[in-house]
């Protein structure tokens, strides 16, 4: 359950199943939404909407979200990644203390309970 | 002066100086005019008083003898001969009757000066100006010297000369004696003997005669002059030998080089001056991998060379692609290629140098350097390999992730539909549903088609016939707006499997006409390639569209990376990617100034070779198999 109502939060995925359930998951929850299917558009939405959290996904296709989750920890910006690998050593070890890590699976409470924490100033560890 | 008159008959030709001499039978020669001027003038009322006495060389029956057995009854011949003490030049007319011989002689002095000098200035001028580079001088009969005496100077008047000899140096010699001599002799001493022989000749034959022969003029200055002998008379008598020599030392050296190459180089190979040198690059030695030849100085560095045992290290096959690289060399041709022993798999960097022949011979030297390759090659091979297992685990994150992602969607939906069933969630639950299916089923497609490439047998097809049919075909498929066109060359055959190239090819196109929005030009180039002595077929796509996105490019062969957010999982160019792994090829892409390419690189196969060669070397294995 959210923290703070109504907070705002932008989600950047260039998987249009996962960004769509991502999006009611989060509109269900009270959350008001704003959504990017690229990495230029999720920058350009995260400098007009100012949103609470920035949700994206760890593996990006194309693109690398590594631009974006950067730019969001140089600016202060809480950040939850979301991700199916099973392997995270990939990230750097900076970006894994700094960030929250969502694996998928996950449900609509966790879901709802990540992003409220990614919200929160002390960031924890991913679940 | 026996001979009978009634057996003496003769004929006379007026308007020339004529004596005539007549023989019996029996081979007596008479003089007409002294003995039977009577007789003649009886029986021919032309022969007269403008006869007189120019017959005065003696000739002797024998000459007439000889001459006589060659001529038929009714025949007549003229024998050209010069006087000894006035040096006058006779033709003698001589006819067989069939009761008597008779010999008209003519006093042809005048004319055959006249004609020699022209003749042999003509000659000469052009002997010496039809040719590039070409040398005159005169030679006395002693054989030795040029003599520039008075009498040359009467047949060949300075001004001649001076329009013969087209080399200044030796127009200035012929000035000065002494000096123009020198360098002759030096001619003289070089070629063995051969130009007083040849004066000598000349000289002997007492009649016109044209000698050739090659002087190589000194070991230090390999010239190979083309010399002809022309007789310097004077007088009627041989005063020495007008000598024109050519040269033609690049003409010579060219037949040298036509005698090197092609047939006669596999005779020369198998008697083998070839000296086959292992080199170790980095300790900057060398050494034959035939001890049992000749040694010869190392060629790199020029000391001599250690021996070493190596010459069981080249596999029969390997010498065989060696001589027949080697038989399509010209003289100072260089290739490389990569060869391996059959006691232990090596690579070898061979380049093969025709050495010039010395000089005057065609025995040349074939030069072979080898650099041994195999830890070059063993460590690309190791990098690939390597390369090719970061792919397989990008390959299984990528799979782990699409397969996450299916799993969230089918999850997530499930738990949403167990307590809302709003509309609006189930309208949207039914449509992302749908889609999740279809993924999953494409991605395990994919996942089926990795594992077919892997296995596909891969024989040696030409790519040339094989893509000339496939772009006629394409071209068909495309927007007209899509100009789609082939360049190649005949016979480019590589190891591959002609469905699994059609189709990375397919893909190429498709994506390059997606990238251009069907309006552009597509050229697919196949050409024969040499990389790091390895021989290749490659298979370019190259488009003048927008090129492939910088942040794209490093990763363009991940699975699942796209550059198109709509189409595809982004599996089709990794499936070209492996497939090109697994027949030990590979594939680049690259932005051009016009936009993109994609290189894909096959194994070239030779004749008869029905196999991939094995592509990481295996040290002191049992052979090559």
């Amino acid at each position: 359950m959210p923290g703070a109502s109504p907070s705002t939060v932008l989600v950047v995925d260039d998987d249009d199943d996962v960004r769509a359930l991502v999006v009611l998951y989060l509109q269900l929850g009270g959350f008001d939404v704003r959504e990017a299917a690229t990495v230029d558009d999720g920058l350009e939405a995260l400098a007009v909407t100012g949103p609470d959290v920035v949700v994206t996904d760890l593996n990006f296709g194309a693109d690398s979200a590594d631009r974006l989750v950067r730019h969001c920890l140089e600016i202060g910006q809480p950040v939850l990644l979301m991700t199916a690998s099973v392997e995270t050593r990939d990230l750097s070890p900076e970006l894994r203390s700094s960030v929250r890590i969502l694996r998928k699976p996950f449900t609509l409470e966790e879901l709802t309970e990540a992003v409220a924490q990614a919200q929160a100033p002390d960031v924890g560890r991913g679940t | 002066m026996s001979a009978h008159p009634d057996a003496i008959a003769a004929e006379v030709v007026t308007g020339l100086e004529v004596a005539v001499a007549a023989f019996a039978d029996d081979g007596t020669f008479v003089f007409v005019n002294d003995a039977y001027h009577e007789l003649f003038s009886a029986s021919n009322p032309c022969v007269g008083s403008n006869i007189h006495v120019v017959f005065d060389y003696a000739p002797n029956a024998t000459f007439f003898d000889a001459l006589l057995a060659t001529i038929a009854d009714g025949e007549s011949r003229v024998v050209r001969n010069h006087s000894r003490d006035h040096g006058r030049v006779y033709d003698n007319v001589v006819s067989r009757r069939p009761t008597c011989t008779v010999v008209e002689v003519r006093d042809v002095t005048d004319l055959v000066r006249e004609a020699e000098m022209r003749g042999r200035l003509d000659e000469a001028r052009r002997l010496t100006w039809s040719r590039a580079s070409s040398y005159f001088l005169v030679v006395d009969v002693v054989g030795q010297h040029v003599t520039a005496s008075d009498d040359l100077w009467k047949f060949w008047p300075v001004e001649e000369l001076e329009a013969i000899v087209k080399d200044g140096t030796v127009l200035e010699g012929i000035n000065n004696p002494t000096s123009y001599a020198d360098p002759w002799i030096g001619l003289e001493s070089a070629s063995d003997g051969r130009v007083a022989r040849a004066i000598a000749e000349v000289y002997s034959s007492g009649l016109e005669q044209q000698h050739r022969t090659v002087v190589p003029i000194s070991p230090n200055d390999v010239r190979h002059l083309d010399v002809e002998w022309l007789p310097w008379i004077v007088d009627g008598v041989i005063r020495g030998a007008i000598m024109v020599g050519h040269d033609v030392t690049s003409q010579v050296l060219a037949e040298q080089r036509e005698q090197l190459t092609a047939a006669s180089m596999k005779h020369l190979l198998d008697r083998l001056p070839v000296t086959l040198w292992q080199v170790a690059p980095a300790q900057q030695t060398a050494w034959p991998l035939f001890p049992d030849r000749r040694e010869v100085p190392d060629p790199l560095w020029g000391r001599p060379a250690p021996l070493a045992t190596t010459f069981a290290f080249l596999s029969g096959e390997s010498i065989g692609r060696l001589r027949a690289v080697v038989a399509g060399l010209g003289t100072g041709g260089q290739q490389s290629l990569t060869v391996s022993s059959a006691d232990e798999e090596r690579w070898l960097n061979l380049t093969v140098t025709l050495v010039e022949p010395e000089s005057g011979g065609v025995d040349a030297q074939i030069l072979v350097v080898a650099s041994d390759v195999t830890d070059e090659v063993a460590e690309a091979e190791t990098d690939r390999r390597m390369d090719h297992a970061t792919h397989v685990m990008r390959f299984a994150q990528g799979v782990a992730h699409d397969f996450g992602n299916v799993a969230q969607v089918i999850g997530g939906y499930a738990e949403l539909l167990a307590h809302n069933q709003e509309p609006l969630v189930v309208e949207q639950a039914s449509v992302r549903l749908r889609s999740a299916a279809l993924r999953a089923v494409d991605v395990s497609r994919r996942i089926a088609e990795i594992a077919r490439v892997q296995q596909v047998v891969n024989g040696p097809v030409d790519l040339s016939e094989l893509l000339m049919a496939q772009v006629s075909t394409l071209r068909d498929e495309f927007d007209p707006a899509v100009h789609l066109t082939l360049t190649t060359q005949p016979n480019l055959v590589a190891f591959a499997e002609a469905l699994n190239v059609s189709s990375a090819v397919e893909n190429l196109c498709l994506n390059a006409a997606e990238a251009m929005q069907n309006s552009g030009h597509i050229n697919v180039d196949v050409s024969s390639i040499v990389d790091r002595g390895r021989e290749y077929v490659q298979v370019s796509v190259s488009d003048d569209g927008p090129g492939i996105p910088p942040e794209v490019l490093d990763r363009v062969f991940d699975p699942f990376v796209t550059g198109r957010p709509t189409l595809g999982t982004g599996l089709g160019l990794y499936l070209i990617q492996e497939y090109l792994y697994s027949v030990g090829g590979q594939v680049t892409a690259d932005n051009t100034d016009q936009g993109a390419v994609f290189r894909m690189r096959f194994q070239a196969a030779r004749d008869g070779q029905s196999r991939i060669p094995g592509r990481p070397p295996r040290r002191g294995g049992e052979g090559a198999s």
